[in-house]
């Protein structure tokens, strides 16, 4: 009850202060408005966008980046510097919108996110540094392949809900890498270990370069790692990721802070909807299906994936 | 005694004493105690880093303290990339906007850097415990990762000019 007064409070607030602006009020000519478009609808926008982004990320178990930097760079008057640097913030936040109360209730596991949190991080400050510097094409173009290649993989994959671990690996035993977490949508306990760690670290490592260098977060791989390869159950997995971007978002989104690629009138207003949707969206997550949040997560991954591919080639 | 068995065969004891609802909390899996700690501090972060871009959003948008770049100057700057951004517009790169405080549009920075530095203080935060644990492989990958937010956050990175 008071989380829906707070969202619609919210809403409310963000409306009325960008209608009762005193710019807006004066409707002084920008470069927006000279193009026909009053410079408030941007952020207006904005706001709107991010807030249905953050109720469908969540559950999906991808940051609000891998949706918002190809949908924003196509239809708003941003450089995809600023695109990007807000991409971070707003997986950023909508991650730690949900991380606190995922790690609460246990479906989102620490011991499992700090390895993997860790190589991340390192690698994203790498992939940050390289993709402030690389031609906009060519990151557009490899960010609609690797997506469309996961998901490819995720809809070859058979067992993915409750993925058979026979023997852990020894990493994932030295470091205790194991637990239980009650699934809410069929009231039972269910005991998970891992495999292949050594690959899912490498993989990681993979993953983190690609967000900071995309600006997009990292669930949209996140995810296939933790449960195709490592054979964690897919609701830990969608948990644990939403709650690990937290951790490697942050490192990549300094670089972008540092360089000047964030403006608060494009960052505000997205951090603001997308943690008013992310709520919404966690709550989605202790009720859904594992199968529903993994058919969420392949539409969006092709949707994502097919309009960063058309925007390599210029379409 | 009732037995229940997991997805992976791992058998649960349930009570018959109890009623069914009372039997699924009680065999409830509970979170770590680092991670319950994590989970509170970081929680608490968010808010304080949402609350201050709300505020500072406020003020931004509301003209109540002078901006460094007036609101409706922005679109004009927007598609320029990040550098030529900071040049014409007299900002500088890294930490700079702790300087300029008292602008409207630079105080949205205190939250968005409440965001990123979250992370840093739920690490520190549960160092304790893995020691106390003697969890030691856990205390040295926590304290990499404090590091590594820390170089990041530094603003030494500089690739890409």
């Amino acid at each position: 009850m008071l989380k829906k007064s707070f969202i619609v409070f919210g809403i409310i607030i963000v409306l009325v202060l960008l209608a009762v602006s005193p710019v807006m009020a004066t409707g002084q000519p920008t470069a927006s408005a000279a193009s026909g478009t009053p410079w408030w609808v941007w952020p207006l926008s904005l706001f709107l966008l991010t807030f249905v982004m953050g109720i469908v990320a969540i559950p999906a178990g991808v940051g609000g980046g891998v949706l918002f930097v190809p949908i924003v760079s196509s239809f708003f008057p941003f450089n995809l510097d600023f695109v990007r640097g807000a991409g971070l913030m707003i997986a950023l936040s909508g991650s730690l919108a949900a991380g606190p109360g995922l790690l609460r209730r246990g479906l989102a596991d620490l011991r499992l996110s700090m390895p993997v949190a860790l190589i991340a991080s390192v690698f994203s400050i790498l992939g940050a540094a390289v993709g402030l510097a690389l031609p906009k094409n060519i990151v557009q173009f490899g960010l609609g392949g690797v997506i469309l290649a996961i998901v490819v993989v995720m809809i070859i994959a058979k067992k993915s809900e409750y993925p058979t671990v026979k023997v852990p690996d020894s990493l994932s035993t030295a470091l205790r890498i194991s637990g239980i977490y009650h699934e809410d949508s069929t009231q039972q306990n269910v005991d998970w270990k891992i495999h292949r760690t050594p690959v899912g670290l490498v993989l990681f490592a993979f993953i983190g370069f690609m967000a900071g260098m995309f600006g997009l977060g990292a669930g949209w791989a996140n995810v296939p790692v933790l449960n195709l390869v490592m054979g964690a159950p897919l609701k830990l997995s969608v948990a644990t990721s939403s709650f690990l971007l937290s951790i490697t978002d942050t490192s990549a989104a300094w670089v972008y802070i540092n360089k000047g690629a964030i403006i608060p009138l494009i960052v505000a207003p997205s951090i603001i909807g997308m943690m008013l949707g992310a709520f919404v969206g966690a709550k989605l997550l202790t009720k859904a299906k594992p199968s529903a949040i993994r058919y969420f997560v392949i539409v969006m991954l092709f949707l994502s994936g097919f309009r960063a591919i058309l925007k390599g080639f210029g379409i | 005694m009732a037995v229940s068995p997991t997805k992976n065969g791992r058998l649960t004891r349930l009570d018959d004493q109890v009623t069914p609802a009372e039997n699924i909390e009680k065999q409830r899996p509970k979170a770590t105690e680092e991670q319950l700690i994590y989970s509170s501090i970081l929680g608490a972060g968010r808010q304080m880093g949402l609350a201050g871009i709300i505020v500072a959003f406020v003020i931004y948008l509301t003209g109540i303290v002078e901006p460094k770049i007036p609101v409706s100057e922005i679109p004009k700057y927007w598609h320029l990339p990040s550098g030529q951004f900071m040049d014409v517009a007299g900002l500088k790169q890294g930490w700079a906007w702790i300087g300029m405080y008292h602008y409207g549009d630079m105080l949205n920075f205190f939250g968005v850097a409440a965001l990123g530095l979250v992370s840093i203080v739920c690490y520190l935060a549960i160092l304790p415990k893995l020691l106390r644990k003697k969890d030691i492989a856990f205390a040295v990958i926590a304290l990499a990762e404090v590091a590594v937010l820390l170089f990041a956050a530094s603003g030494i990175v500089h690739i890409g000019e």
